[in-house]
């Protein structure tokens, strides 16, 4: 008698489900090109907690999992933490190419000259210097105005990291050539962020949990916090992106990990397109 | 003035972000007389930033009084501050239950179905009373929600009383619902009311159909194998990815049924049709049942090099229930030149 | 032969979304699923639909707000927006068709009836 394996017996209806339970409570968005990808971590839970049935799985995630320590286990499989340059590089195209400028043509026009972003839950800093030198190339002038890229972590090594800016041959992989050309610099086995881009970058001690902190960010024009909230529990989530919210300067983007949705979280953003990226603005 | 007294003030404030700490600030005081100061702000407040923290701050608040707050506004005009008090009395949990088993009871229709939308995400233990009455309940939304909660958080103690509101005649609504919820809860008892009420499947609407064959998918076996079968060739093309699953869903319960020729021939015209990618993919899939069988394995290796990517995402999964010697040389054969990232997982585990 | 239309329904009931996408695809519609106003937003974004048929009581983001931030984009000023919904007073229709919905549709609804209904505001658009 054939046995079919556990993965074999889940059906595209409970990855339907699925997927909405982990677009309910992580405001992480599958769609079903990446069934076979769902498929098979939801089988390696169901192993780990000896459960044949896949009706079985879908009842714990939904109704069952009070604490949310399955979901939980659950992200750590369906999202991958490494963090290298460029990473989501469609999104950055839609930053580099649409939002950023909009954003200084509208402070050009008003007579401002300064520029902040706050990359939070920054890790190692490879994000935040992703955008500092996308920063100088699609502003040159960048020089010459007040731009800051605030660099916040919770965690101390981490920050230290950001302040050395060295990175491994791993983490540049993802770099276009002309980029690590003008800002990067080769050094032993790995790349040293050039001093005068690296300048822009200020890492900074901070708990996304502590709102008293949260509270003191203000006056930013762009904040990324990508692949960091999917780790909250639904009202820390809230909480932290209702911060966010007034963090921003109006007219300011917030930017997610691409599977992340901002609009489970609040609807106090606006959706706008440009082109095939959609982002979401603070009006 | 103490903390509270002072906030009160905050979110009176006509600095948005003020409102924001102020109402976060009183949900953090987790102070019960932080309710009516809450609630009366939301009664003027139109910025949804400051109503979402309200509400957040509802949520925080541990005590009765803002689980009896979130009730009133269960009838509130706006359906932003209505379904913002639903997920309140959700986060709450099982201490809403009693205040809902009240409003369940002295509600309008529309009361009881949002009652009806927070239980959706709770258990049902305790919220018998509630169900009781929603299944009698004079308004038909509110006897389908029902019906829907109670297949999702498997009540098999209202099993019976689901098939019982399976009557030729009823709403067409209602019919499926409670099919449905039967696919979850249903037993052989379950299939003999379905089959009553259902007749054949001949006479029933396409989009009933999906239904039917979700409760027979979970419930059937090899008599309604044989019957959901002979309906491949016939059924229209959008109703072929329910026939396959219900096919792929009722074998296990049967596994020494054989594929006749006609069910295999029947599944390679879908194979090999213009039929959308996800039809082509359950048959692919429907066929690794019978993989051990040499024609059906060979198809299945020449599937694997299909130009449509879920036809080889589904061989991939379907040839490993072969278990031939053969297998693991012809998965990395193919792996070699696949550059799908979800079809080599599949080929490569 | 024409392309199918294709219809977003938006509802927060995966049971009203599976058993509205049966009654549409039998009528030969194409049919994209959202679970709440977000969601929709975000599917109508990044897809072609032809017509949306939207609930009004969702968490995240009611029907209303939902058919107002359609009317604020100058691109789906005309798309046709029906509501479908549990809700059955007057003043709740008014507030549709303030918000900028085509039809109101109370829920449950005749299969026949709703895709007449959606036939008709296709027509009229």
């Amino acid at each position: 008698m054939l046995t079919r394996a556990p993965y074999q017996t889940i059906s595209a209806e409970h990855l339907e489900k699925l997927g909405q339970q982990i677009y309910r409570k992580l405001g992480l968005y599958f769609d079903d090109k990446k069934n076979y990808f769902l498929k098979t971590r939801v089988a390696k839970r169901m192993a780990a907690l000896g459960i044949d049935d896949p009706n079985d799985y879908v009842f714990l995630v939904s109704y069952a999992d009070t604490n949310g320590l399955e979901m939980q286990a659950l992200a750590n499989l369906v999202t991958t933490n490494e963090t290298y340059m460029f990473r989501e590089y469609d999104q950055l195209q839609g930053f580099a190419n649409h939002c950023l400028p909009e954003v200084l043509s509208a402070k050009q026009d008003r007579g401002e000259k300064s520029l902040r972003i706050w990359c939070a839950g920054c890790s190692s800093g490879e994000e935040a210097y992703t955008l500092a030198m996308i920063v100088q190339e699609v502003f040159p002038q960048s020089q010459s105005w007040d731009c800051k890229i605030v660099a916040t972590d919770i965690d101390e090594n981490m920050l230290r990291k950001v302040a050395a800016a060295r990175y491994e041959q791993r983490s540049i992989n993802d770099v276009p050539q002309e980029y690590k050309d003008k800002y990067l610099v080769a050094e032993d086995d790995g790349y040293v962020v050039r001093r005068r881009t690296a300048a822009l970058v200020e890492p900074r001690h901070l708990n996304l949990n502590d709102r008293m902190a949260l509270r003191a960010m203000r006056g930013f024009d762009f904040i990324f916090c990508r692949n960091v909230l999917i780790y909250f529990d639904d009202l820390s989530r809230k909480s932290v992106v209702d911060h966010f919210y007034n963090a921003l300067n109006p007219g300011g983007y917030i930017f997610l990990g691409h599977s992340e949705s901002i609009g489970r979280v609040t609807t106090a953003f606006k959706l706008k397109r440009f082109e095939n990226h959609l982002v979401y603005v603070k009006e | 003035m103490n903390d509270l007294t002072e906030y009160a003030k905050q979110l009176d404030g006509s600095d948005e972000a003020e409102r924001i700490y102020a109402a976060e600030d009183i949900g953090y005081l987790n102070d019960p007389d932080g309710v009516p100061v809450l609630l009366e702000r939301l009664g003027k407040e139109s910025a949804r930033a400051v109503r979402d923290v309200i509400f957040q701050a509802l949520i925080r608040i541990d005590s009765d009084a803002a689980i009896e707050g979130s009730i009133r506004l269960l009838g509130n005009e706006d359906p932003q501050i209505r379904n913002q008090a639903v997920d309140v009395l959700r986060n709450k949990g099982a201490r809403s239950i009693p205040f809902l088993n009240t409003a369940m009871r002295d509600g309008d229709k529309n009361v009881k179905k949002l009652v009806l939308d927070i239980l959706s995400g709770v258990p049902a233990s305790g919220t018998e009373e509630i169900y009781s009455a929603a299944l009698s309940d004079q308004d038909q939304n509110v006897v389908i929600t029902a019906v829907e909660n109670l297949g999702r958080i498997r009540a098999e103690e209202f099993r019976s009383r689901i098939e019982d509101l399976l009557r030729p005649g009823a709403h067409p609504m209602l019919i499926s619902a409670c099919l449905e919820a039967l696919a979850g809860i249903g037993n052989e008892s379950s299939l003999i009311s379905i089959r009553g009420c259902m007749h054949t499947f001949a006479t029933l609407p396409d989009f009933q159909f999906v239904s039917y064959l979700k409760a027979i998918a979970a419930l059937g076996s090899a008599r309604e194998f044989a019957e959901v079968e002979a309906l491949l060739g016939v059924c229209g093309s959008h109703l072929r990815p329910a026939i396959l699953s219900t096919l792929v869903a009722i074998h296990p319960r049967c596994p020494s049924l054989n594929a006749s020729e006609s069910l295999l021939s029947k599944l390679r015209i879908v194979i090999e049709s213009g039929d959308p990618p996800k039809c082509r993919y359950q048959a692919v899939r429907a066929m690794g049942i019978w993989s051990t069988r040499s024609d059906v394995f060979q198809l299945l290796v020449s599937c694997l090099s299909s130009n449509e990517r879920l036809v080889r995402l589904a061989a991939a999964e379907a040839i490993r229930m072969s278990e031939r010697p053969e297998l693991e040389r012809v998965l990395s054969a193919h792996a070699r030149r696949e550059t799908d990232v979800e079809v080599l997982e599949a080929l490569s585990c | 032969m024409s392309a199918k239309k294709t219809i977003l329904i938006v509802d927060d009931s995966e049971f009203v979304r599976s058993y509205h996408s049966y009654i549409l695809e039998e009528a030969n519609f194409q049919v994209i699923t959202a679970v709440d106003g977000s969601d929709g937003l975000e599917k109508l974004y990044t897809n072609s639909c032809d017509l949306v048929l939207s609930d009004i009581n969702m968490s995240n983001m009611d029907g209303y707000e939902f058919i107002r931030r359609i009317r604020a984009d100058k691109k789906y000023t005309a798309l046709p927006i029906i509501i479908v919904s549990t809700e059955s007073e007057a003043r709740d229709k008014m507030k549709g068709f303030e918000a900028g919905a085509n039809l109101y549709i109370v829920k449950p609804s005749s299969p026949e009836m709703m895709v007449e209904n959606i036939r008709m505001v296709l027509v009229a658009d």
